[in-house]
Protein backbone atom coordinates (compact mmCIF):
# COMPACT_ATOMS: atom_id res chain seq x y z
CA UNK A 1 0.00 0.00 0.00
CA UNK A 2 1.21 3.52 -1.05
CA UNK A 3 2.63 5.51 1.67
CA UNK A 4 0.11 9.28 1.89
CA UNK A 5 2.39 12.17 1.03
CA UNK A 6 3.17 13.54 5.10
CA UNK A 7 2.69 16.65 3.69
CA UNK A 8 -1.12 18.14 4.61
CA UNK A 9 -1.54 21.10 2.60
CA UNK A 10 -5.40 21.80 3.55
CA UNK A 11 -7.38 19.88 6.21
CA UNK A 12 -10.74 20.38 7.38
CA UNK A 13 -12.24 19.25 11.02
CA UNK A 14 -15.52 18.75 11.75
CA UNK A 15 -17.17 20.48 8.90
CA UNK A 16 -21.00 20.56 9.61
CA UNK A 17 -23.61 22.44 8.01
CA UNK A 18 -27.43 22.31 8.16
CA UNK A 19 -29.90 23.79 6.09
CA UNK A 20 -32.99 24.06 8.15
CA UNK A 21 -33.41 20.76 9.78
CA UNK A 22 -31.55 19.13 7.45
CA UNK A 23 -28.07 17.84 8.01
CA UNK A 24 -26.19 18.43 4.38
CA UNK A 25 -22.82 17.70 6.33
CA UNK A 26 -22.46 15.91 9.29
CA UNK A 27 -18.74 16.14 11.07
CA UNK A 28 -16.64 15.85 8.23
CA UNK A 29 -12.87 15.66 8.54
CA UNK A 30 -10.59 15.25 5.58
CA UNK A 31 -7.40 16.22 4.30
CA UNK A 32 -5.61 17.02 0.97
CA UNK A 33 -1.81 16.39 0.89
CA UNK A 34 0.61 18.13 -0.93
CA UNK A 35 1.39 16.90 -4.74
CA UNK A 36 -1.42 14.70 -4.71
CA UNK A 37 -4.75 14.65 -6.51
CA UNK A 38 -7.66 13.59 -3.53
CA UNK A 39 -10.71 12.78 -4.86
CA UNK A 40 -14.54 13.40 -3.01
CA UNK A 41 -16.96 10.88 -4.63
CA UNK A 42 -20.65 10.24 -3.29
CA UNK A 43 -24.19 9.93 -4.29
CA UNK A 44 -26.19 12.91 -5.55
CA UNK A 45 -27.57 14.96 -2.42
CA UNK A 46 -24.31 13.29 0.18
CA UNK A 47 -23.04 16.87 0.81
CA UNK A 48 -19.98 17.09 -1.49
CA UNK A 49 -20.65 20.53 -2.77
CA UNK A 50 -21.86 21.64 -0.02
CA UNK A 51 -18.21 20.53 1.76
CA UNK A 52 -16.45 22.19 -1.33
CA UNK A 53 -18.68 25.70 -0.72
CA UNK A 54 -17.63 25.55 2.83
CA UNK A 55 -13.48 25.09 2.23
CA UNK A 56 -14.04 27.79 -0.36
CA UNK A 57 -15.93 30.13 1.30
CA UNK A 58 -18.93 30.53 -0.25
CA UNK A 59 -20.93 28.71 2.29
CA UNK A 60 -20.39 29.64 6.23
CA UNK A 61 -20.28 26.38 7.95
CA UNK A 62 -22.11 25.98 11.26
CA UNK A 63 -19.16 23.90 12.98
CA UNK A 64 -15.60 22.75 12.10
CA UNK A 65 -12.20 24.46 10.78
CA UNK A 66 -10.79 24.65 7.84
CA UNK A 67 -6.71 25.06 7.57
CA UNK A 68 -4.60 25.83 4.66
CA UNK A 69 -0.80 24.98 5.49
CA UNK A 70 -2.00 25.53 9.15
CA UNK A 71 -3.49 28.73 8.87
CA UNK A 72 -7.22 29.01 9.53
CA UNK A 73 -9.52 30.24 6.65
CA UNK A 74 -12.98 30.15 8.62
CA UNK A 75 -14.31 33.58 8.40
CA UNK A 76 -12.45 34.60 5.50
CA UNK A 77 -14.22 35.81 2.52
CA UNK A 78 -14.16 33.81 -1.09
CA UNK A 79 -12.05 36.27 -2.49
CA UNK A 80 -9.21 36.29 0.68
CA UNK A 81 -9.18 32.08 0.32
CA UNK A 82 -8.71 32.54 -3.30
CA UNK A 83 -6.00 34.67 -3.08
CA UNK A 84 -4.54 32.81 0.02
CA UNK A 85 -4.68 29.66 -2.38
CA UNK A 86 -7.53 27.77 -2.21
CA UNK A 87 -9.08 28.04 -5.81
CA UNK A 88 -12.32 26.64 -6.89
CA UNK A 89 -13.95 26.13 -10.20
CA UNK A 90 -17.73 25.64 -10.12
CA UNK A 91 -19.85 22.22 -11.26
CA UNK A 92 -20.83 24.56 -14.44
CA UNK A 93 -18.71 26.48 -15.65
CA UNK A 94 -18.66 30.39 -14.86
CA UNK A 95 -16.65 32.13 -17.95
CA UNK A 96 -17.25 35.58 -18.83
CA UNK A 97 -19.69 34.53 -21.35
CA UNK A 98 -19.11 38.49 -23.08
CA UNK A 99 -15.76 38.99 -22.32
CA UNK A 100 -12.94 37.82 -24.50
CA UNK A 101 -10.79 34.46 -23.52
CA UNK A 102 -8.28 37.30 -23.55
CA UNK A 103 -10.38 39.66 -21.23
CA UNK A 104 -10.79 36.12 -19.14
CA UNK A 105 -7.37 35.84 -18.34
CA UNK A 106 -5.60 39.52 -18.07
CA UNK A 107 -8.78 40.61 -15.52
CA UNK A 108 -7.57 39.59 -12.53
CA UNK A 109 -3.97 41.09 -12.69
CA UNK A 110 -4.08 43.09 -15.82
CA UNK A 111 -2.87 43.25 -19.22
CA UNK A 112 0.70 44.15 -18.91
CA UNK A 113 1.15 41.74 -15.45
CA UNK A 114 -0.73 39.12 -17.31
CA UNK A 115 1.48 39.12 -20.10
CA UNK A 116 4.57 38.74 -18.02
CA UNK A 117 3.28 35.08 -16.96
CA UNK A 118 5.02 32.78 -19.32
CA UNK A 119 3.40 29.63 -17.78
CA UNK A 120 0.12 30.80 -17.88
CA UNK A 121 0.69 31.41 -22.02
CA UNK A 122 2.47 28.25 -22.56
CA UNK A 123 -0.50 26.22 -20.69
CA UNK A 124 -2.92 28.45 -23.12
CA UNK A 125 -1.25 27.70 -25.88
CA UNK A 126 -1.39 23.66 -24.97
CA UNK A 127 -5.09 23.59 -24.86
CA UNK A 128 -4.66 25.33 -28.28
CA UNK A 129 -7.03 28.05 -27.04
CA UNK A 130 -4.14 30.47 -27.91
CA UNK A 131 -6.16 31.04 -31.94
CA UNK A 132 -9.64 31.76 -29.78
CA UNK A 133 -8.25 34.87 -27.83
CA UNK A 134 -10.18 37.46 -29.09
CA UNK A 135 -13.57 34.93 -29.32
CA UNK A 136 -16.06 35.75 -26.38
CA UNK A 137 -15.45 33.00 -24.21
CA UNK A 138 -19.44 32.91 -24.71
CA UNK A 139 -18.69 32.11 -28.20
CA UNK A 140 -16.78 28.75 -27.12
CA UNK A 141 -17.72 24.85 -27.14
CA UNK A 142 -18.13 23.62 -23.67
CA UNK A 143 -15.54 21.51 -23.28
CA UNK A 144 -13.14 24.47 -24.49
CA UNK A 145 -15.03 26.41 -21.85
CA UNK A 146 -13.97 24.43 -18.96
CA UNK A 147 -10.48 24.39 -20.60
CA UNK A 148 -10.79 28.05 -19.96
CA UNK A 149 -11.86 27.63 -16.71
CA UNK A 150 -9.25 25.29 -15.89
CA UNK A 151 -6.21 27.31 -17.14
CA UNK A 152 -7.72 30.92 -15.45
CA UNK A 153 -7.83 28.65 -12.18
CA UNK A 154 -4.55 27.53 -12.24
CA UNK A 155 -3.60 31.55 -13.60
CA UNK A 156 -3.85 32.05 -9.59
CA UNK A 157 -0.60 29.79 -8.91
CA UNK A 158 -3.18 27.95 -6.11
CA UNK A 159 -1.55 25.12 -3.33
CA UNK A 160 -4.83 23.39 -3.62
CA UNK A 161 -7.41 23.33 -6.75
CA UNK A 162 -10.62 22.53 -6.33
CA UNK A 163 -12.45 21.00 -8.65
CA UNK A 164 -16.41 20.51 -8.78
CA UNK A 165 -16.97 17.64 -11.26
CA UNK A 166 -14.44 18.53 -13.76
CA UNK A 167 -15.42 15.87 -16.33
CA UNK A 168 -19.70 16.35 -16.13
CA UNK A 169 -21.41 17.10 -19.46
CA UNK A 170 -17.82 16.39 -22.22
CA UNK A 171 -17.43 13.90 -24.61
CA UNK A 172 -14.60 11.42 -24.04
CA UNK A 173 -11.79 12.96 -25.90
CA UNK A 174 -12.58 15.96 -23.60
CA UNK A 175 -12.02 13.73 -21.00
CA UNK A 176 -8.67 12.68 -21.88
CA UNK A 177 -7.37 16.31 -22.25
CA UNK A 178 -8.61 17.51 -19.31
CA UNK A 179 -7.23 14.69 -17.32
CA UNK A 180 -3.93 14.91 -18.97
CA UNK A 181 -4.31 18.77 -18.04
CA UNK A 182 -4.88 18.27 -14.44
CA UNK A 183 -1.42 15.69 -14.33
CA UNK A 184 0.37 18.25 -15.87
CA UNK A 185 -1.02 21.14 -13.88
CA UNK A 186 0.00 18.73 -10.76
CA UNK A 187 2.94 18.34 -11.86
CA UNK A 188 4.31 21.52 -13.73
CA UNK A 189 2.40 23.62 -11.25
CA UNK A 190 3.14 21.46 -7.96
CA UNK A 191 -0.12 21.85 -7.39
CA UNK A 192 -2.60 19.75 -5.00
CA UNK A 193 -6.02 18.94 -6.43
CA UNK A 194 -8.99 18.04 -4.75
CA UNK A 195 -12.08 16.23 -6.97
CA UNK A 196 -15.64 15.53 -7.27
CA UNK A 197 -16.72 14.02 -9.53
CA UNK A 198 -19.09 10.49 -10.58
CA UNK A 199 -16.63 9.48 -13.00
CA UNK A 200 -15.70 6.10 -11.51
CA UNK A 201 -13.49 4.85 -14.13
CA UNK A 202 -11.47 8.50 -14.10
CA UNK A 203 -11.51 9.09 -10.36
CA UNK A 204 -9.64 5.12 -9.66
CA UNK A 205 -7.10 6.38 -12.43
CA UNK A 206 -6.30 9.81 -11.31
CA UNK A 207 -6.72 10.19 -7.32
CA UNK A 208 -4.14 9.10 -5.27
CA UNK A 209 -6.61 9.48 -2.13
CA UNK A 210 -10.56 9.29 -1.95
CA UNK A 211 -12.94 10.32 0.54
CA UNK A 212 -16.82 9.09 0.21
CA UNK A 213 -19.76 10.95 1.57
CA UNK A 214 -22.50 9.44 2.19
CA UNK A 215 -25.97 11.32 3.35
CA UNK A 216 -23.27 14.19 4.76
CA UNK A 217 -21.06 11.73 6.58
CA UNK A 218 -17.85 10.69 5.50
CA UNK A 219 -17.95 6.49 5.55
CA UNK A 220 -14.43 5.51 3.95
CA UNK A 221 -11.53 6.69 2.81
CA UNK A 222 -8.48 5.15 1.67
CA UNK A 223 -6.50 4.82 -1.97
CA UNK A 224 -8.96 3.69 -5.16
CA UNK A 225 -8.47 0.16 -4.85
CA UNK A 226 -9.41 0.02 -1.11
CA UNK A 227 -12.86 2.43 -1.44
CA UNK A 228 -13.61 0.45 -4.91
CA UNK A 229 -14.08 -2.63 -2.42
CA UNK A 230 -15.23 -1.34 0.60
CA UNK A 231 -18.68 -2.23 0.80
CA UNK A 232 -20.02 0.58 2.83
CA UNK A 233 -19.19 2.62 -0.41
CA UNK A 234 -20.64 0.12 -2.82
CA UNK A 235 -23.93 0.20 -0.83
CA UNK A 236 -24.30 3.81 -0.50
CA UNK A 237 -23.82 4.17 -4.69
CA UNK A 238 -25.68 1.04 -5.90
CA UNK A 239 -28.20 -0.06 -2.49
CA UNK A 240 -27.44 -3.00 -1.08
CA UNK A 241 -27.58 -6.44 -2.03
CA UNK A 242 -27.36 -5.69 -5.92
CA UNK A 243 -23.87 -5.51 -6.54
CA UNK A 244 -21.61 -8.72 -5.78
CA UNK A 245 -18.00 -7.24 -6.50
CA UNK A 246 -16.02 -4.01 -7.03
CA UNK A 247 -17.18 -2.92 -11.16
CA UNK A 248 -16.02 -0.20 -13.10
CA UNK A 249 -18.54 2.52 -14.03
CA UNK B 1 -4.00 64.08 -22.34
CA UNK B 2 -4.50 61.69 -25.05
CA UNK B 3 -1.25 59.95 -25.12
CA UNK B 4 -1.29 60.13 -21.32
CA UNK B 5 -4.62 58.47 -20.52
CA UNK B 6 -3.36 55.27 -23.39
CA UNK B 7 -0.25 55.00 -21.09
CA UNK B 8 -2.38 55.02 -17.91
CA UNK B 9 -4.43 52.17 -19.58
CA UNK B 10 -1.82 50.03 -21.16
CA UNK B 11 1.23 50.85 -18.96
CA UNK B 12 4.55 51.80 -20.27
CA UNK B 13 5.92 48.83 -22.87
CA UNK B 14 6.72 45.95 -21.21
CA UNK B 15 7.08 43.90 -24.54
CA UNK B 16 9.50 44.78 -27.34
CA UNK B 17 7.14 46.73 -30.01
CA UNK B 18 8.66 44.84 -32.99
CA UNK B 19 5.68 42.35 -33.86
CA UNK B 20 6.88 39.94 -36.35
CA UNK B 21 7.89 37.41 -33.51
CA UNK B 22 5.77 37.94 -30.80
CA UNK B 23 3.25 35.28 -29.67
CA UNK B 24 -0.61 35.41 -30.29
CA UNK B 25 -1.17 37.10 -27.14
CA UNK B 26 1.35 39.77 -27.19
CA UNK B 27 0.72 41.08 -30.88
CA UNK B 28 -3.53 41.04 -29.83
CA UNK B 29 -2.27 43.29 -26.49
CA UNK B 30 -0.10 45.52 -28.69
CA UNK B 31 -3.47 46.01 -31.21
CA UNK B 32 -5.51 46.52 -28.41
CA UNK B 33 -3.25 49.65 -27.38
CA UNK B 34 -2.85 50.72 -30.90
CA UNK B 35 -6.70 50.81 -31.08
CA UNK B 36 -6.76 52.45 -27.92
CA UNK B 37 -4.45 55.27 -29.00
CA UNK B 38 -6.33 55.81 -32.41
CA UNK B 39 -9.85 55.97 -30.25
CA UNK B 40 -8.64 58.33 -27.59
CA UNK B 41 -6.80 61.14 -30.65
CA UNK B 42 -10.05 60.70 -32.24
CA UNK B 43 -11.70 61.72 -28.97
CA UNK B 44 -9.88 64.61 -28.37
CA UNK B 45 -10.39 66.20 -31.62
CA UNK B 46 -14.46 65.35 -31.51
CA UNK B 47 -13.65 68.21 -28.79
CA UNK B 48 -12.58 70.77 -31.34
CA UNK B 49 -15.81 70.70 -33.19
CA UNK B 50 -17.51 70.33 -29.82
CA UNK B 51 -15.85 73.47 -28.00
CA UNK B 52 -16.99 75.42 -31.04
CA UNK B 53 -20.74 75.01 -30.29
CA UNK B 54 -21.14 78.49 -29.04
CA UNK B 55 -19.67 80.02 -32.35
CA UNK B 56 -21.91 78.23 -34.31
CA UNK B 57 -25.52 78.53 -32.89
CA UNK B 58 -28.12 81.03 -33.72
CA UNK B 59 -29.28 82.06 -30.29
CA UNK B 60 -28.86 82.31 -27.07
CA UNK B 61 -31.81 78.98 -26.87
CA UNK B 62 -30.05 76.76 -29.24
CA UNK B 63 -26.67 77.14 -26.87
CA UNK B 64 -28.84 77.09 -23.90
CA UNK B 65 -30.00 73.35 -25.16
CA UNK B 66 -26.34 72.65 -26.53
CA UNK B 67 -25.48 72.98 -22.55
CA UNK B 68 -28.15 70.98 -21.39
CA UNK B 69 -27.26 68.37 -24.00
CA UNK B 70 -23.56 68.05 -22.64
CA UNK B 71 -24.93 67.70 -19.46
CA UNK B 72 -27.14 64.83 -19.97
CA UNK B 73 -24.76 63.09 -22.23
CA UNK B 74 -22.39 63.69 -18.90
CA UNK B 75 -24.88 62.41 -16.25
CA UNK B 76 -25.52 59.14 -18.75
CA UNK B 77 -21.73 58.73 -19.00
CA UNK B 78 -22.02 58.99 -14.75
CA UNK B 79 -24.39 56.38 -14.89
CA UNK B 80 -23.16 54.41 -16.87
CA UNK B 81 -19.81 54.12 -15.25
CA UNK B 82 -21.56 52.63 -12.18
CA UNK B 83 -24.29 50.73 -13.80
CA UNK B 84 -23.46 50.18 -17.00
CA UNK B 85 -20.67 48.07 -16.24
CA UNK B 86 -21.38 46.28 -13.16
CA UNK B 87 -25.18 45.45 -13.78
CA UNK B 88 -25.90 46.68 -11.16
CA UNK B 89 -29.03 49.48 -11.85
CA UNK B 90 -29.35 52.31 -9.52
CA UNK B 91 -32.45 54.46 -9.66
CA UNK B 92 -31.30 56.55 -7.74
CA UNK B 93 -28.82 58.95 -9.18
CA UNK B 94 -31.86 61.68 -8.78
CA UNK B 95 -30.49 61.77 -5.72
CA UNK B 96 -26.73 62.55 -5.89
CA UNK B 97 -27.76 64.72 -9.16
CA UNK B 98 -29.82 67.03 -6.44
CA UNK B 99 -27.31 66.78 -3.39
CA UNK B 100 -24.48 67.83 -5.66
CA UNK B 101 -26.81 70.85 -6.89
CA UNK B 102 -27.96 71.61 -2.91
CA UNK B 103 -24.29 70.86 -1.74
CA UNK B 104 -23.25 73.53 -4.30
CA UNK B 105 -26.42 75.74 -3.52
CA UNK B 106 -25.97 75.87 0.01
CA UNK B 107 -22.55 75.92 0.11
CA UNK B 108 -22.72 79.23 -1.96
CA UNK B 109 -26.37 80.79 -0.52
CA UNK B 110 -25.68 79.80 3.28
CA UNK B 111 -21.94 79.99 3.39
CA UNK B 112 -20.23 82.01 1.10
CA UNK B 113 -18.12 79.44 -0.59
CA UNK B 114 -16.95 80.88 -4.46
CA UNK B 115 -18.36 78.37 -6.82
CA UNK B 116 -15.36 76.48 -7.74
CA UNK B 117 -14.90 75.62 -3.78
CA UNK B 118 -18.62 74.64 -4.37
CA UNK B 119 -18.16 72.18 -6.83
CA UNK B 120 -15.44 70.35 -4.90
CA UNK B 121 -17.90 70.21 -1.86
CA UNK B 122 -20.03 68.51 -3.70
CA UNK B 123 -18.04 66.11 -5.50
CA UNK B 124 -16.57 65.04 -1.85
CA UNK B 125 -19.96 64.94 -0.43
CA UNK B 126 -21.54 63.14 -2.66
CA UNK B 127 -19.09 60.64 -2.53
CA UNK B 128 -19.57 60.27 0.68
CA UNK B 129 -23.37 59.69 0.28
CA UNK B 130 -22.60 57.12 -2.84
CA UNK B 131 -20.00 55.01 -0.40
CA UNK B 132 -22.55 55.17 2.37
CA UNK B 133 -25.69 54.37 0.16
CA UNK B 134 -23.48 51.60 -1.31
CA UNK B 135 -22.68 49.72 1.83
CA UNK B 136 -26.36 49.61 2.76
CA UNK B 137 -27.70 48.76 -1.19
CA UNK B 138 -24.73 46.84 -2.63
CA UNK B 139 -25.73 43.51 -0.64
CA UNK B 140 -28.81 43.67 -3.13
CA UNK B 141 -29.07 42.44 -6.48
CA UNK B 142 -31.08 43.36 -9.45
CA UNK B 143 -34.94 44.82 -8.75
CA UNK B 144 -34.27 44.47 -5.15
CA UNK B 145 -31.07 46.78 -5.59
CA UNK B 146 -33.23 49.29 -7.78
CA UNK B 147 -36.20 49.88 -5.71
CA UNK B 148 -33.82 50.30 -2.96
CA UNK B 149 -31.81 53.16 -4.67
CA UNK B 150 -35.14 54.90 -5.89
CA UNK B 151 -36.34 54.36 -2.61
CA UNK B 152 -33.49 56.08 -0.88
CA UNK B 153 -33.26 58.90 -3.48
CA UNK B 154 -37.32 59.62 -2.73
CA UNK B 155 -36.48 59.90 0.63
CA UNK B 156 -33.82 62.34 0.11
CA UNK B 157 -35.91 64.40 -1.61
CA UNK B 158 -38.59 64.35 0.77
CA UNK B 159 -35.94 65.42 3.82
CA UNK B 160 -34.94 68.19 1.50
CA UNK B 161 -38.57 69.09 1.00
CA UNK B 162 -39.05 68.67 4.83
CA UNK B 163 -35.88 70.75 6.30
CA UNK B 164 -37.31 74.07 5.50
CA UNK B 165 -35.40 75.63 7.61
CA UNK B 166 -32.04 74.54 5.49
CA UNK B 167 -33.28 74.28 2.31
CA UNK B 168 -36.30 76.48 2.19
CA UNK B 169 -38.33 73.28 1.61
CA UNK B 170 -40.46 73.49 -2.06
CA UNK B 171 -39.69 77.12 -2.62
CA UNK B 172 -36.59 76.68 -3.24
CA UNK B 173 -33.98 79.37 -2.97
CA UNK B 174 -31.69 81.81 -5.65
CA UNK B 175 -27.78 81.31 -5.80
CA UNK B 176 -26.00 84.70 -4.77
CA UNK B 177 -22.91 83.75 -6.89
CA UNK B 178 -24.78 81.93 -9.77
CA UNK B 179 -23.31 82.47 -13.18
CA UNK B 180 -25.11 85.73 -14.16
CA UNK B 181 -22.51 87.55 -15.23
CA UNK B 182 -20.52 84.64 -16.62
CA UNK B 183 -21.37 84.37 -20.62
CA UNK B 184 -23.89 81.35 -22.01
CA UNK B 185 -20.50 80.67 -24.47
CA UNK B 186 -18.16 79.90 -20.91
CA UNK B 187 -21.20 77.73 -19.07
CA UNK B 188 -21.39 75.84 -22.01
CA UNK B 189 -17.77 75.06 -21.99
CA UNK B 190 -17.51 74.18 -18.01
CA UNK B 191 -20.27 71.37 -19.06
CA UNK B 192 -18.13 70.18 -21.85
CA UNK B 193 -15.15 70.26 -19.70
CA UNK B 194 -16.96 68.12 -16.66
CA UNK B 195 -18.39 65.67 -19.76
CA UNK B 196 -14.82 65.55 -21.30
CA UNK B 197 -13.48 64.77 -18.05
CA UNK B 198 -15.89 61.82 -17.42
CA UNK B 199 -15.42 60.45 -20.56
CA UNK B 200 -11.45 60.07 -20.23
CA UNK B 201 -12.41 58.83 -16.70
CA UNK B 202 -14.38 56.69 -17.60
CA UNK B 203 -11.78 55.22 -20.51
CA UNK B 204 -9.29 54.82 -18.34
CA UNK B 205 -10.88 52.86 -15.96
CA UNK B 206 -12.41 50.48 -18.83
CA UNK B 207 -9.42 49.39 -20.21
CA UNK B 208 -7.54 49.41 -16.90
CA UNK B 209 -7.83 45.99 -14.78
CA UNK B 210 -10.36 47.70 -12.98
CA UNK B 211 -12.82 47.80 -15.74
CA UNK B 212 -12.39 44.34 -17.06
CA UNK B 213 -12.81 43.58 -13.00
CA UNK B 214 -16.41 45.85 -13.15
CA UNK B 215 -17.37 43.53 -16.58
CA UNK B 216 -16.45 40.86 -14.75
CA UNK B 217 -18.94 41.40 -11.80
CA UNK B 218 -21.76 42.10 -13.96
CA UNK B 219 -20.84 38.28 -15.86
CA UNK B 220 -20.71 36.66 -12.64
CA UNK B 221 -20.28 38.06 -9.26
CA UNK B 222 -18.91 34.65 -7.73
CA UNK B 223 -16.88 33.38 -10.15
CA UNK B 224 -15.03 37.11 -10.00
CA UNK B 225 -15.21 36.41 -6.54
CA UNK B 226 -13.50 33.26 -6.51
CA UNK B 227 -10.73 34.42 -8.99
CA UNK B 228 -9.24 36.43 -5.61
CA UNK B 229 -11.26 39.27 -6.84
CA UNK B 230 -13.11 41.61 -4.06
CA UNK B 231 -16.18 42.21 -6.10
CA UNK B 232 -17.41 44.54 -3.20
CA UNK B 233 -14.77 47.02 -2.90
CA UNK B 234 -14.90 47.25 -7.04
CA UNK B 235 -18.55 48.10 -6.56
CA UNK B 236 -18.41 50.36 -3.77
CA UNK B 237 -15.44 52.53 -5.05
CA UNK B 238 -17.20 53.04 -8.52
CA UNK B 239 -20.31 53.42 -7.20
CA UNK B 240 -18.39 56.36 -4.65
CA UNK B 241 -16.98 57.78 -8.18
CA UNK B 242 -20.23 57.63 -10.18
CA UNK B 243 -22.23 59.42 -7.57
CA UNK B 244 -19.63 61.95 -7.23
CA UNK B 245 -19.49 62.67 -10.77
CA UNK B 246 -23.31 62.69 -11.06
CA UNK B 247 -23.07 65.39 -8.06
CA UNK B 248 -20.80 67.58 -9.94
CA UNK B 249 -23.00 67.88 -12.47
CA UNK B 250 -25.86 68.47 -10.29
CA UNK B 251 -23.59 71.21 -8.46
CA UNK B 252 -22.55 72.81 -12.36
CA UNK B 253 -26.70 72.73 -12.76
CA UNK B 254 -27.03 74.80 -9.85
CA UNK B 255 -25.07 77.31 -10.95
CA UNK B 256 -26.05 77.80 -14.62
CA UNK B 257 -29.61 77.59 -13.47
CA UNK B 258 -29.39 79.94 -10.61
CA UNK B 259 -32.15 79.00 -8.70
CA UNK B 260 -33.12 75.55 -6.90
CA UNK B 261 -36.29 74.03 -6.14
CA UNK B 262 -36.20 70.53 -5.08
CA UNK B 263 -38.29 69.00 -7.86
CA UNK B 264 -35.94 70.51 -10.22
CA UNK B 265 -32.86 68.78 -9.49
CA UNK B 266 -34.41 65.76 -7.08
CA UNK B 267 -37.61 64.56 -9.10
CA UNK B 268 -37.16 60.57 -9.83
CA UNK B 269 -37.55 61.56 -13.36
CA UNK B 270 -33.57 62.64 -13.61
CA UNK B 271 -32.69 59.58 -12.19
CA UNK B 272 -35.20 56.97 -14.66
CA UNK B 273 -33.96 59.36 -17.92
CA UNK B 274 -29.93 58.72 -17.04
CA UNK B 275 -31.46 55.20 -17.61
CA UNK B 276 -32.92 55.34 -20.43
CA UNK B 277 -30.57 57.10 -22.47
CA UNK B 278 -27.82 54.81 -21.29
CA UNK B 279 -30.10 51.83 -22.25
CA UNK B 280 -31.17 53.32 -25.38
CA UNK B 281 -27.70 53.92 -26.67
CA UNK B 282 -25.90 50.89 -25.27
CA UNK B 283 -25.17 49.80 -21.18
CA UNK B 284 -21.68 49.08 -20.54
CA UNK B 285 -20.13 50.83 -23.51
CA UNK B 286 -18.54 54.54 -23.93
CA UNK B 287 -20.34 55.69 -26.73
CA UNK B 288 -23.49 54.02 -25.94
CA UNK B 289 -24.63 57.12 -22.98
CA UNK B 290 -23.00 59.29 -25.10
CA UNK B 291 -25.15 59.06 -28.23
CA UNK B 292 -28.50 58.48 -25.81
CA UNK B 293 -27.96 61.31 -24.24
CA UNK B 294 -27.61 63.42 -26.73
CA UNK B 295 -30.40 62.08 -29.18
CA UNK B 296 -32.50 62.03 -25.92
CA UNK B 297 -32.15 65.70 -25.55
CA UNK B 298 -32.22 66.83 -28.94
CA UNK B 299 -34.63 64.59 -30.82
CA UNK B 300 -37.46 65.91 -28.86
CA UNK B 301 -36.18 69.39 -29.38
CA UNK B 302 -35.83 68.99 -32.99
CA UNK B 303 -39.11 67.39 -33.64
CA UNK B 304 -41.55 68.99 -31.30
CA UNK B 305 -39.59 72.19 -31.76
CA UNK B 306 -40.02 72.85 -27.68
CA UNK B 307 -39.53 71.03 -24.25
CA UNK B 308 -43.57 70.12 -23.11
CA UNK B 309 -44.85 66.58 -21.93
CA UNK B 310 -44.43 65.14 -25.27
CA UNK B 311 -41.21 63.81 -24.31
CA UNK B 312 -42.66 61.55 -22.22
CA UNK B 313 -44.04 59.63 -25.19
CA UNK B 314 -40.63 59.77 -26.59
CA UNK B 315 -39.05 58.28 -23.91
CA UNK B 316 -41.68 55.28 -23.63
CA UNK B 317 -41.96 54.66 -27.03
CA UNK B 318 -37.85 54.35 -27.58
CA UNK B 319 -37.07 52.18 -24.44
CA UNK B 320 -39.82 49.74 -26.02
CA UNK B 321 -38.43 49.66 -29.53
CA UNK B 322 -35.11 49.17 -27.84
CA UNK B 323 -36.37 46.72 -25.63
CA UNK B 324 -37.99 44.35 -28.46
CA UNK B 325 -35.51 44.94 -31.59
CA UNK B 326 -32.06 46.13 -29.82
CA UNK B 327 -31.37 44.41 -26.33
CA UNK B 328 -27.99 46.06 -26.16
CA UNK B 329 -28.87 49.54 -27.38
CA UNK B 330 -27.77 51.13 -30.44
CA UNK B 331 -24.35 50.91 -29.52
CA UNK B 332 -24.16 48.27 -28.31
CA UNK B 333 -25.65 45.74 -30.79
CA UNK B 334 -22.90 47.47 -33.53
CA UNK B 335 -20.30 46.43 -30.89
CA UNK B 336 -21.64 42.94 -30.93
CA UNK B 337 -22.02 42.35 -34.78
CA UNK B 338 -18.94 40.96 -36.62
CA UNK B 339 -17.62 44.35 -38.19
CA UNK B 340 -16.26 44.92 -34.41
CA UNK B 341 -13.03 43.78 -33.29
CA UNK B 342 -13.99 41.42 -30.40
CA UNK B 343 -12.70 43.40 -26.92
CA UNK B 344 -12.24 46.82 -28.41
CA UNK B 345 -14.27 48.65 -25.72
CA UNK B 346 -15.73 51.93 -26.45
Amino acid sequence: MKARSPDVVLEATGMTKRFGGVIAVKDVSLDVREHEVTGLIGPNGSGKTTTFSMIGGTIRPDDGEVRLRGESLSRRSPHEIARRGVVRTFQLTRVFPQMTVFENLTMRLGVRRTLAQDDLWELIHMVGLHVKLDAYAGELSYGQQKLLDLVRAVSMKPAVLLLDEPFAGVNATMERRLVDLIRYIRRAHQTSVFLIDHEMNVIMNLCDHIFVLANGSLICAGEPTHVQNDPATMEAYFGKGRITGPRSA
Amino acid sequence: MTEALADVTEGSPVVSLTTAGDPRHVRLALARRRQHRVAAGLGTLALIPLAMVPDIVANDYQLRVATFAVMYMGLATSWNLFSGFTGYPSFGHAAFFGLGAYTAGIGTARYGMPIWVALGAAFFLVALFALAMGLLTLRLKGHYFAVATLGIAEAIQAIVNWGKSYTKGTFGFALPLSATGVSYATQYRVMLGCFAAVVALTVTILWSRLGARLLAVREDEMATESLGVNAGLVKIVTLGLSGALTGLFGAVFAWVLGFLTPDSVFAARIGLEMVVMTIVGGMGTVLGPILGGLGFYLLPEILIGERNEMYLVWIGGLLVVTVLFLRRGVIGTLQHSRFWPRGLRL
